[in-house]
């Protein structure tokens, strides 16, 4: 029995402490390498820095991500993406997930003769055979795309990698767009490619190795240049970010540029590479039989070694992916904030601060007072970049648990939380997908983006999987198209259930989204109403919580009646606007005015929008019995063509023909007298000469007495029922118009005025007459001997004002008009002298 | 989130969106068609020049009669030009017929519209559904100008600005572009679809202040079916629009754990209290509305020249909410400070001094220009009020009086107005105004009144207002006893008046203990007034009572009922008021009172965490009037607002109204605009 210990050693001259213990029996019959492999695991979850290779000043290092069956088969065809494995077996194409659970077969023989299979950007398949390109949108159930050679083009498919196209005989190059395939550049004689090795693409561009030289095409402007001439090549790959590899078989060199002018790296291999692969996006790697070389300017490589044969290779955004036959691992580049923290003997502020949180269960003290040597801020937030590169789950709730430590003596002005609160939630989601059997670093999960995720998954079907990676990461936006989803999915596929149910299900699962995330139900009522399933879309169309959509859709159904009624229960007058403007032009007349008077009988909307056009308010209000409207409608009409009169008629037609309404009958009445007023003048009018029309009633009788016309004012009166103090004042303002002082006189005095004669005064000033209104004054009863006085003052009757004052022995008010009396009047100074002696 | 209600910072705003959607329209060089009712509007954001320089617009012309001339004589000169109409049909819903017919002539100019609405209004989301391609109904907008292709559409989102004050937001929404009341249209069936147009773009407007001004409404009280409508819609829309996050941050303020934080909000209508709008005002704004209608932009319809500004004139500012009695002692001290400011000249010793004064004689003689301004204009109130025949003011002032204080049996009322009639001075409007304050205060005139009124006004006036006066009777202003009892015409009240103004103290007696002397009395009771009695002729306006009512029940308690919940309240509360308005309106569900803070979780209560400093912070109480709200109404308002500060609930009013109202355009309203007579005619 052997037991092993292994020992930590720290930075600082401390004593080396004992780690982990392990006993191992002789007889087991691991090799010395097995033992070796078990004793790093177990070291590195203390320190992972133990299997770090170096190459130049940059560490690299391989990690276990699963394990994998892979098939034994020699030669077997395959494409790998970053979640899941492609696999050509027998006569199937079979889809795999990482774990080596199968989730879906293809059935080889729809393909016929399957020339290469990949998967693209979104991780769908893409199938290609001689005359077509066929990609494979959905799993379950299966549904593809595929896009066929125009006919026109005599060629067939030779080669397909990236969305590129080679043709078999030209070697024209097509691309491969959203639903065709388009000619990209022909070929012409320019180049010839020997292999299907002799040329790759990684999207933006696709580097062509003829016989004699090199070209380099740049996609998005289809241009072709020539990069390297006489030179030889028998292998390329490509770079996600543009770095070219070439290799030559017969000499086994290895050459790696990015633009032709400066070589960045040139090795001679010692043999020829299995498979030649980017590792990340700026190391190239090449396979041998069961190690893996990288290699770096100047001759310098690392090695990894793997205990199985190597099975496939496949490059990732931050590293390499080797199959073995019985694992998967992963090749990646250390970053600088994992080797600060855990490189062997490095003094970085990471480093310390991780030190510092397993020194914190001793000493707690020194624990802290470490950490005011550092720069904390570059610690803790080394820390979380640093927990995410890592794969294991203790090494990160480690680096999580330092970070954290750090951070609670920092204030939020210096280091904002949102980092540690997202990278928790990250790499929470990241544990979740492992256990749903996605592997994903979380470089390559801000790559594939959440969407992008969603998307893959429901690919797949798998709803419940993508809402629950949503509440991982507390991002429920998503929930809207996972819904939609499922919901088109289960009407397209149920076929056997009736609306009801398909309805029920659906309501249930949209009630159960949270509040305030709210799914539009278009796309679903589409699908619904695609499929024929009436019922169900008209039930769907209620659902929607937008009403412009709601109506939208009530009106592809046809529901017109609906869409209008759901309108106007918005309250919102300018949607109900837009629906009727719709409605005058799809509909007739006839059905627009059936709608109108069915489902809004009371709502004047329509009148109202359509105010401006008579003639079409006219139609509506004699359809719709709206006596009173038209009545209205009518004067309007009359305002036009000038006189009232020859309209009344109609409207007193049309009120005779409301019952039951007396302010109507009154009115009607009133209109009946105006008729008799105007016959009256009429016949005034041809016995009297002047016209008397378009006066009202109390203007004819002005005029009346104005042409002294007693016999006829007093027909007037009588037959109209004139007020008499209606009579007085408008006899008053005549006879003072037309400056009939006599008559105005004799009317006043021939019987007690009804209205005062202050009236008389009042008119006779207002027109100037300042004589004549004096004469009144004293016919006045109602005022005081003071306001009298200045009446009189007023209309400059002196005379009258001094005899008053006289009368009434006010030698005040004498007193008081002698001064504001004209001074050049003797007569009057001496009746006043008069009067004030007599006093 | 704290509340911010700058209202002078919504005109800023404007004008910023408004050019920057100028800036937006792919073209260099701009005509502008502005339609002319929005010109006013437009003026007091920013200065044609100003638009000029700072966006492409090159020339701006009106949307009137002349302008396809215009049109044709700039094309001429300049080719490249791309027309873009200014228009404002929230109240139309009509494209202006102009506007189609240069679209049609000038068809290779291009075509922008850029239309007036509310950020959240409902029918814009058809133009973006549209934009992403989704089924959807073309916007009314477009289908009127389906004719012409590619019509580029621009919303420009309104917001309220303050007038006359900070604290007064008018929409300009009570009347159309035709002239029409939409709240009391003069085709009474009508009514419905106005009113609905009307509520829609007033929840809008209320639901953008909210936005922009980061508010949540706590507390609400609606008095009012359209005004319960009002809220129960402005809640549905709140809530529809509220997403996670802000759902999260009212939950947390507003919740379990209530942070104290309180806006109020007060809807009333117009036909609460049809009475004030119809009572002469006596402020000095209100008198100025009267007599010459104010305009947006602070302008006069009637007298030219004059722009009254609150923010730069502080003579204004301080004198718009006196009575007008006080305004002569308070510009002759105006005038005083001036001169004895003039005079410091003389005292000034040092050259610092003098320089100091050479400073600020720019303001000095700014200040006597609006000096000056206010003394004409005040001095021509007084000549029309004391001495034109055709207003015949102080008698219909007392007219008024006796009405409203039943001083008058019925034969007495209807002789005093007839009166009026028969000397054929005084012009119809007032005339009617005062049959409708009679007929109101009496809850309907004795049928043989009715009759014989209506028939003496026809004899007068022409056949033309059998109609107008049919009009004002459906609305209730004008109508006799049987109308009523027949239910052909539903009544405001259901009592007369001298009840409801003797429960809500509206006519207070008039203190005599106050000061001996004649003038000194006066003078007292013009600045300093002791109630809410100076806007108009010795009576508070109703409306101001029921908001007094909310918050402090001394005015109820004094005559209504001494047993009052509470007196003195910091949230609105129609406690035990039930009855009050069940014996006012008939029906104790006008009032509803609603509180709009989240449901506590059962058996749960909320407990205020939050302190407010009571001695600093303002509550804003938002006080919304559909249908028009009176200058007179606005300045008890905030009369009302002092007094409630000086028994310490602190609010700060603020008005939000679709328009000015008065007693002119009530009884305009009820007559057709193409069938109006001037306002001189006999």
């Amino acid at each position: 029995m052997y037991r092993i210990f292994i020992f930590q050693a720290t930075y600082a001259n401390k004593p080396m402490k004992k780690c982990v213990t392990n006993k191992y029996k002789t007889s087991d019959s691991r090799s010395l390498k097995g033992i070796f492999n078990d004793v790093v695991r177990l070291m590195v979850t203390r320190n992972p820095s133990l299997n770090w290779e170096k190459l130049q000043d940059v560490f690299y290092r391989n990690r276990e991500i699963c394990t994998l069956q892979w098939p034994v088969e020699e030669e077997l065809r395959y494409a790998i993406s970053t979640t899941v494995i492609a696999i050509e077996l027998r006569d199937f194409l079979q889809i795999f997930d990482y774990n080596g659970n199968m989730i879906i077969s293809i059935d080889k023989s729809q393909f016929k003769n399957v020339i290469r299979f990949e998967f693209d950007g979104a991780e769908q398949l893409v199938v290609a055979t001689p005359n077509s390109v066929t990609v494979v949108t959905q799993f379950k159930p299966l549904a593809f795309k595929t896009c066929r050679l125009s006919e026109n083009i005599q060629d067939s498919i030779w080669d397909y990698k990236s969305g590129l196209i080679i043709m078999q005989q030209s070697q024209d190059i097509y691309k491969l767009t959203g639903s065709s395939i388009e000619l990209l550049l022909k070929n012409e004689g320019q180049y010839t490619l020997l292999t299907k090795e002799h040329w790759n693409s990684n999207g933006n561009k696709a580097i062509l190795l003829d016989v004699q030289h090199v070209y380099e095409l740049e996609i998005n402007e289809a241009k072709m240049t020539k990069i390297l001439s006489d030179a030889q090549w028998h292998r390329v790959v490509l770079s996600p970010n543009n770095f070219i590899c070439l290799f030559n078989v017969k000499f086994n060199k290895l050459q790696v540029f990015k633009s032709s002018s400066r070589i960045l790296l040139e090795h001679t291999l010692e043999e020829t590479p299995k498979g030649i692969k980017w590792c990340g996006d700026d190391t190239i790697a090449c396979g041998f039989l069961d190690e893996i070389k990288l290699y770096g300017p100047g001759n310098s490589y690392v090695a990894f070694w793997f205990p199985q044969e190597i099975a496939a290779l496949h490059t990732e955004i931050d590293g390499l992916k080797v199959f073995t036959e019985e694992s998967v691992q992963f090749i990646s580049k250390v970053e600088k904030h994992t080797s600060n923290t855990f490189k062997i003997g490095s003094t970085e502020s990471s480093a310390i601060l991780l030190d510092s949180l397993d020194l914190l269960e001793e000493n707690a003290a020194r624990a802290i007072e470490n950490l005011k040597t550092i720069n904390l801020k570059q610690a803790v937030t080394d820390c979380i970049e640093a927990s995410k590169e890592e794969l294991d789950p203790q090494l990160r709730k480690r680096l999580l648990s330092a970070a954290s430590f750090g951070k609670a003596s920092l204030s939020t002005e210096v280091f904002n939380s949102d980092l540690f609160v997202e990278a928790c939630s990250v790499l929470r989601l990241l544990s979740l997908l492992k256990a749903l059997e996605i592997h994903l670093t979380v470089k390559e999960y801000s790559t594939i983006t959440l969407p992008g995720l969603i998307t893959i998954l429901l690919r797949r079907q798998e709803h419940y999987k993508c809402i629950m990676i949503c509440q991982a990461v507390n991002s429920l936006e998503q929930l809207p198209t996972i819904f939609t989803h499922w919901a088109i999915s289960k009407i397209k596929y149920s076929k056997d259930s009736n609306d009801g149910e398909l309805y029920s299900s659906i309501k249930e699962q949209y009630y159960s989204l949270p509040d305030h995330i709210k799914a539009h139900i278009s796309e679903i009522f589409n699908t619904a109403y695609l499929e024929g399933r009436f019922a169900l879309s008209r039930n769907l169309a209620l659902l929607e919580y937008s009403p412009e959509m709601r109506i939208a859709q009530l009106l592809q159904l046809d529901e017109n009646s609906m869409a209008l009624r759901e309108a106007l229960k918005m309250q919102c007058p300018e949607l109900s606007t837009s629906l009727i403007f719709n409605f005058c032009e799809k509909l007739t007349t006839a059905q627009l005015a059936k709608l109108l008077i069915m489902d809004m009988p009371t709502e004047q909307l329509y009148p109202y929008i359509f105010r401006a056009d008579e003639k079409l308010l006219y139609d509506y209000y004699r359809q719709t019995d709206r006596f009173v409207d038209l009545a209205h409608l009518i004067l309007l009409q009359s305002k036009n063509e000038g006189s009232i009169r020859i309209f009344l008629p109609q409207v007193q037609e049309l009120y005779s023909k409301i019952l039951n309404n007396n302010l109507i009958k009154q009115d009607t009445e009133l209109i009946q007298r105006q008729e008799k007023i105007w016959i009256f003048q009429e016949t005034l009018t041809a016995n009297l000469g002047s016209s008397f029309s378009d006066l009202t009633l109390d203007q004819t009788l002005s005029k009346l007495i104005e042409m002294r016309q007693e016999k006829h004012t007093q027909s007037l009166i009588k037959k109209f029922k004139v007020n008499e103090k209606k009579f007085y004042h408008i006899k008053i303002g005549a006879l003072v118009e037309k400056k009939m002082f006599n008559d105005l006189y004799q009317f006043a005095i021939s019987k007690k005025s009804p209205v005062g004669y202050e009236p008389f005064y009042k008119c006779l000033m207002r027109k100037g007459y300042k004589g004549e209104a004096s004469i009144y004054i004293s016919l006045i009863s109602t005022i005081s001997y003071g306001e009298k006085i200045e009446m009189y003052v007023k209309c400059k009757a002196f005379e009258e004002a001094i005899q008053l004052a006289g009368k009434e022995r006010d030698i005040k008010g004498l007193k008081e008009l002698y001064k504001k009396m004209p001074a050049n009047d003797p007569q009057l100074k001496s009746l006043i002298n008069e009067y004030m002696s007599k006093i | 989130m704290i509340s911010r209600w700058n209202t002078r910072k919504f005109g800023k705003t404007l004008s910023e969106n408004l050019c920057h959607i100028l800036k937006e329209i792919p073209s260099h060089n701009q005509i502008l068609a502005v339609q002319p009712q929005i010109v006013p509007f437009l003026s007091q954001l920013i200065s044609f020049s100003q638009l000029t320089e700072s966006t492409p617009a090159r020339k701006i012309i009106l949307l009137d009669e002349q302008a396809e001339n215009n049109i044709r004589d700039i094309v001429v000169g300049m080719e490249d030009m791309t027309l873009v109409f200014i228009i404002d049909i929230r109240t139309e819903l009509i494209v202006p017929d102009k506007l189609t017919r240069i679209l049609g002539e000038f068809r290779n100019h291009g075509a922008n519209v850029i239309y007036c609405t509310w950020k959240n209004q409902i029918s814009n989301r058809l133009l973006d559904s549209e934009a992403e391609h989704q089924v959807t109904i073309p916007h009314f907008i477009k289908s009127q100008l389906k004719m012409f292709d590619d019509i580029g559409l621009y919303a420009w989102n309104i917001l309220p600005v303050p007038e006359v004050d900070d604290n007064l937001l008018l929409c300009d929404l009570l009347f159309n572009n035709e002239g029409d009341n939409m709240y009391a249209p003069s085709n009474y069936s009508m009514q419905g679809a106005t009113r609905g147009i009307l509520v829609d773009n007033m929840v809008n407007c209320l639901q953008s202040l909210i936005e922009e001004t980061n508010s949540t409404v706590t507390h609400t009280v609606s008095l009012g079916d359209e005004s319960k409508k009002f809220l129960d819609l402005l809640h549905k829309r709140i809530e529809d629009n509220t997403d996670r996050k802000e759902h999260f941050i009212k939950d947390t303020l507003y919740g379990e754990k209530y942070s104290g934080l309180e806006t109020d909000l007060i809807v009333l209508e117009r036909d609460m209290d049809p009475l004030t709008p119809l009572l002469t005002q006596l402020t000095y704004a209100g008198l100025l509305d009267d007599l010459h209608e104010f305009m947006p932009g602070g302008k006069l319809k009637y007298v030219e020249n004059v722009t009254l500004k609150y923010q730069d004139d502080e003579i204004w500012d301080s004198l718009k909410y006196m009575n007008f009695g006080a305004l002569g002692p308070m510009l002759n001290q105006s005038a005083r400070e001036l001169q004895e400011s003039y005079d410091s000249r003389h005292k000034a010793e040092s050259v610092g001094e003098i320089r100091q004064f050479v400073d600020s004689l720019g303001s000095l003689q700014g200040k006597q220009k609006l000096l000056k301004m206010h003394t004409s204009l005040s001095s021509d109130i007084l000549g029309d009020v004391a001495n034109n025949e055709d207003y015949n003011f102080n008698r219909v002032l007392e007219i008024e009086q006796d009405l409203l204080l039943q001083n008058l049996e019925n034969k007495g009322s209807y002789d005093a107005i007839m009166d009026l009639n028969y000397e054929n001075q005084v012009e119809m409007r007032r005339i009617l105004r005062l049959a409708c304050i009679s007929s109101v205060c009496k809850d309907g005139l004795r049928d043989k009144d009715y009759e014989s009124m209506k028939r003496e006004l026809i004899d007068s006036y022409g056949i033309e207002i059998c109609f107008q006066l049919q009009r004002l009777t459906l609305a209730g202003l004008f109508t006799s006893k049987s109308l009523i009892a027949d239910n052909i015409v539903s009544p405001f009240w259901k009592r007369e008046y001298r009840y409801i103004s003797s429960w809500l103290d509206t006519l207070p007696p008039i203190d005599d203990e106050e000061g001996d002397q004649n003038g000194l009395e006066g003078k007292n009771d013009a600045t300093h007034p002791k109630d809410a009695t100076f806007a108009y002729c010795g009576v508070v306006p109703l409306t101001t009572r029921f908001i007094q009512l909310l918050y402090d029940r001394t005015v109820l308690s004094k005559n209504y009922s001494s047993q009052q919940p509470f007196i003195l309240s910091r949230e609105p509360s129609i406690a035990k008021t039930g009855e009050l308005f069940e014996q006012i309106y008939g029906t104790a569900s006008v009032a509803k009172q609603e509180s709009w803070l989240p449901p506590v979780r059962k058996n749960r209560r909320r407990v205020t965490i939050g302190k407010s400093d009571k001695k600093k912070a303002n509550d804003i109480a938002i006080i919304v009037f559909l249908g028009g709200v009176t200058l007179g109404e606005v300045s008890t308002i905030r009369f009302l607002q002092d007094r409630l500060r000086e028994k310490d609930i602190n609010k700060r009013f603020i008005i939000v109204s679709d328009g000015l109202i008065n007693g002119n355009r009530t009884i305009d309203s009820a007559i057709n605009v193409k069938l109006r007579t001037t306002p001189t005619d006999i």
